[in-house]
């Protein structure tokens, strides 16, 4: 192998009394894709901001192009050639795409903005990503996964020699993910060292060459992608082996628990669609394909205009969601801090939330009713916490939403609607989210699991029903289904093509 | 640690908790009295604390329910002007013949009905901006008193049972101070133990996460101002009471920041989530022992205004440094 490109050795990085970083350390080399992988908490992303500059680190070593880098600046990084795009767009939204892209270098001329100059540049980088975008839109008026390509566009611009992705793909969909990774083929190509974060397991294995793993700040180790898999990947990063990362059980389906008949409202489409308890149906569909909106109107949140709901086959209309969680609907929305969680409550206020709905008008709400609703919601889901009277907003992100799931299950649902379940959250929560879900299955539970990992889909589910523009396009069992045949379906590449890849059962 | 259960000794870090929310006010409270007990010899007596507690029991009403608000990340800047013109509706019916009793019982009712109805429609129902549709009530309200009353202050003099409210007694205890007691052990159960008092902190806290909860968020938001106004008529009666006629001029000015300094120096915020009936308890009261000692001390009485702002920027900014 060529020399190392850049390297980092005995890192430590603490803030406060934490300790982010112990040893950790990583060599990226010209020309490889390189996943950094570990726990929520385990370090990656604070590594990452030191190899671009935006932390200093308290004690190790950095090596760039054979030589040793001192005092490393967001600045200077960027002047050597490291760039970043990290996990939340940094943009400013009154300003244009091509603003932005060019943001601190836009090329000027007898001291004035050379605009054309900005805008061909600009139109090019765009094009590199191979991205339908007007370079003089307003950043405001573009979505949360537009925002996120533009932050990549900006990333590239100056032709970087390392690339540093932060979750980068945590807000795209499918089809700019893979805009994204066919960028990263052509960077690598050239000769680019390319470092990402992400929990998405199905990147790693398919897109990266090696990956270091890190846990509790420690560097675990470094291994090749095609000499191991993801079930070694995840106990290097959990620190022990699993059994069966999905937890799936063969569930023998009971009555009819939801039916959908011909259920539309602005953007849903004539929806049609059969649960039986102890059947998990997976929601796949890019960003706005109308998979939440779908879980939303079941939840009550926007009801049905047309069409016929059915709950254990007697005709029902959910108008708000306290009526959902007192017919047994539970539901947990998508971005837990925004929608889900008082942030500034404890566990226990926050578990017994969906269960205040239920109660009557005069019911006591006493530290017995939270207790109560705790106990009975978080039990086996693994909450970690040293007292449940710590505030949420202390937690991670995987027993946050552990506390969201619990709330709900406090309520005693029939049927569990799950928009996003493992967004954000680290392995070992999300297998303990599946050994939850499938403990409930077998409870007899019917759930709903709306998802862009399709790797979990298929992973958890029984049944896939893909949306596309508002209508299911395809429903496919899970043991058969293919991330290319629901990337196929979800990106309506069968409203141009004339035949499908494969027959589906619509 | 994955455990579920529960730890021996709950109360531990929610009384900890509780200290750090009000000690601050609470403490200064505590040196204010202990200074004034020991440099004014006229502070302890028992006429100078009820003559405290009295004239301030219609402040402590009022922020009762401007507590409700303030927690639903609301704020209510008519309750000032709706005790004013309650004070000209009590006056007004009690001319018109009607008895005592039942027109204390419509002011009360109609301040409700005013306030629910057009700052809780509009807030909750129609969407509008809180700070704007209390903003214009303020003056409409005030608008409403002087219009119905012409300015002129009107005796209710002839009325024992208005007066009794307002500054009798019972068994040598002011009527309005046990009033303003019983209103804050109802309002303070209210939001700690009750499935409203709950989700008026949840609104508050989390106004989303709230609604997809199964809250009914504007029904939440409807009932907060509703409360603030029944709060108002309330105090409306107390006041015409103890000044034995209506003011539509002078009656209750300013009275609703007064209220919301009260409530903020309690510990809640206009982030909404915090605060509580007892904290809002300590605030009136620091207020209220500020101004007295302000006036027993010999001080003009114009210093209590700037002695309240510096309070409560020194309050916001102690909040400000524990947070961090």
């Amino acid at each position: 192998m060529t020399a190392a490109l850049f390297t980092a050795r005995g890192i430590r990085r603490t803030f406060g009394p934490t300790v982010a970083l112990a040893d950790a350390e990583i060599t990226l080399y010209p020309g490889e894709v390189h996943a950094i992988m570990g726990e929520n908490g385990s370090g990656k992303s604070t590594l990452l901001s030191i190899l671009s500059g935006a932390l200093e680190p308290d004690e190790g070593q950095l090596t760039y192009k054979g030589q040793g880098l001192s005092r490393l600046t967001s600045a200077s990084a960027r002047d050597q050639g490291i760039a970043v795009v990290q996990q939340e767009p940094q943009l400013s939204p009154d300003l244009t795409v091509a603003e932005n892209i060019l943001l601190g270098r836009l090329p000027t001329r007898l001291g004035r903005i050379d605009w054309p100059r900005v805008y061909a540049r600009a139109g090019e980088v765009l094009a590199e990503l191979d991205l339908d975008l007007d370079p003089l839109s307003k950043v405001s008026t573009l979505s949360i996964g537009r925002r996120q390509m533009v932050e990549i566009a900006k990333g590239i611009a100056d032709a970087p020699n390392v690339l540093l992705l932060d979750e980068a793909t945590s807000s795209l969909d499918e089809a700019d993910t893979n805009r994204l990774f066919a960028l990263v083929d052509r960077l690598k190509a050239r000769g680019t060292a390319i470092a990402f974060v992400s929990h998405r397991m199905s990147e790693v294995t398919e897109r990266a060459d090696r990956a270091t793993v890190l846990r509790d700040g420690h560097y675990i180790g470094t291994t090749r992608i095609d000499e191991t898999d993801e079930h070694s990947l995840v106990a290097m990063m959990v620190g022990r082996d699993l059994k069966s990362y999905w937890h799936k059980v063969p569930v023998e389906p009971g009555e009819d628990l939801l039916t959908l008949t011909g259920v539309s409202r602005n953007t849903l489409s004539d929806l049609n669609m059969r649960l039986r308890s102890g059947e998990i149906i997976g929601l796949a569909g890019l960003v706005g394909s109308g998979r939440s909106a779908l879980l939303r109107t079941i939840a009550g949140v926007r009801p049905a205009s047309t069409g016929e709901v059915r709950l254990n086959g007697t005709p029902v209309q959910i108008t708000s969601p306290g009526q959902a969680r007192r017919l047994g609907i539970g539901y947990v929305p998508e971005d837990r801090k925004a929608e889900g969680l008082v942030m500034g409550w404890s566990l226990l206020q926050n578990a017994s939330l969906s269960k205040l709905g239920q109660s009557g008008p005069f019911a006591m709400i006493t530290r017995a009713f939270d207790r109560a609703a705790y106990t009975h919601g978080a039990e086996g889901l693994g909450i970690k916490t040293h007292t449940p009277e710590q505030a949420v907003s202390e937690l991670s992100g995987g027993n946050q939403q552990k506390v969201v799931i619990a709330r709900e299950l406090a309520t005693g649902p029939r049927l569990l609607l799950l928009d996003e379940p493992t967004r954000g959250v680290d392995v070992g929560a999300k297998e303990d989210i599946y050994a939850q879900i499938s403990t409930l299955v077998q409870g007899g539970m019917g759930l709903i699991i709306a998802s862009s990992e399709l790797q979990e889909l298929m992973g958890v589910c029984d049944r896939i029903l893909v949306l596309f523009q508002g209508r299911i396009v395809a429903e496919i069992p899970a043991a058969e289904a293919t991330e290319q045949s629901l990337a196929y379906w979800a990106s309506g590449a069968h409203e141009i093509a004339d035949t499908a890849p494969q027959p589906e059962q619509i | 640690m994955t455990d579920t259960s529960l730890p021996a000794t709950p109360t531990g870090p929610r009384l900890a908790e509780r200290l750090r929310r009000h000690i601050g006010v609470g403490a200064a409270l505590v040196i204010l009295i202990a200074y004034l007990s020991l440099t004014q010899d006229n502070f302890l007596r028992y006429s100078n604390i009820m003559n405290i507690l009295r004239t301030n029991s219609v402040l402590f009403v009022v922020s009762t329910g401007l507590t409700f608000v303030i927690v639903s990340r609301g704020l209510d800047l008519s309750v000032g002007s709706m005790t004013a013109l309650g004070g000209v509706l009590l006056a007004a019916l009690l001319n018109a013949g009607i008895p005592a009793w039942p027109a204390i019982g419509l002011t009360v009712m109609l301040c409700t009905l005013l306030g629910g109805l057009i700052n809780g429609g509009l807030i909750a129902y129609g969407g509008f901006n809180f700070f704007v549709v209390t903003l214009a009530m303020l003056q409409l309200l005030r608008g409403a008193a002087l219009v119905m009353s012409n300015g002129i202050p009107e005796s209710t003099f002839g009325w024992p049972a208005v007066q009794w409210i307002g500054d009798g007694q019972i068994a040598g205890f002011p009527v309005p101070v046990l009033i303003a007691i019983l209103t804050g052990l109802i309002g303070y159960a209210v939001m700690r133990w009750t499935k409203f008092g709950r989700s008026v902190y949840a609104v508050g806290g989390n106004e989303t996460a709230a609604g997809l909860a199964g809250i009914d968020v504007r029904r939440v938001r409807f009932a907060v101002y509703a409360i603030a106004a029944l709060c108002a008529g309330i105090a409306a009666v107390m006041l015409t009471g103890r000044l034995t006629s209506s003011q539509p001029v002078s009656g209750a000015a300013g009275l609703e920041l007064s209220a919301a300094a009260a409530v903020l120096l309690g510990g809640a915020s206009f982030a909404g989530g915090a605060g509580t009936v007892a904290g809002t308890a300590i605030g009136v009261l620091f207020l209220a022992v500020l101004a007295n000692g302000i006036t027993l001390a010999g001080v003009p009485s114009y210093w209590q205004g700037i002695a309240t702002g510096l309070v409560l920027i020194a309050a916001i900014a102690l909040d400000r440094l524990r947070k961090t």
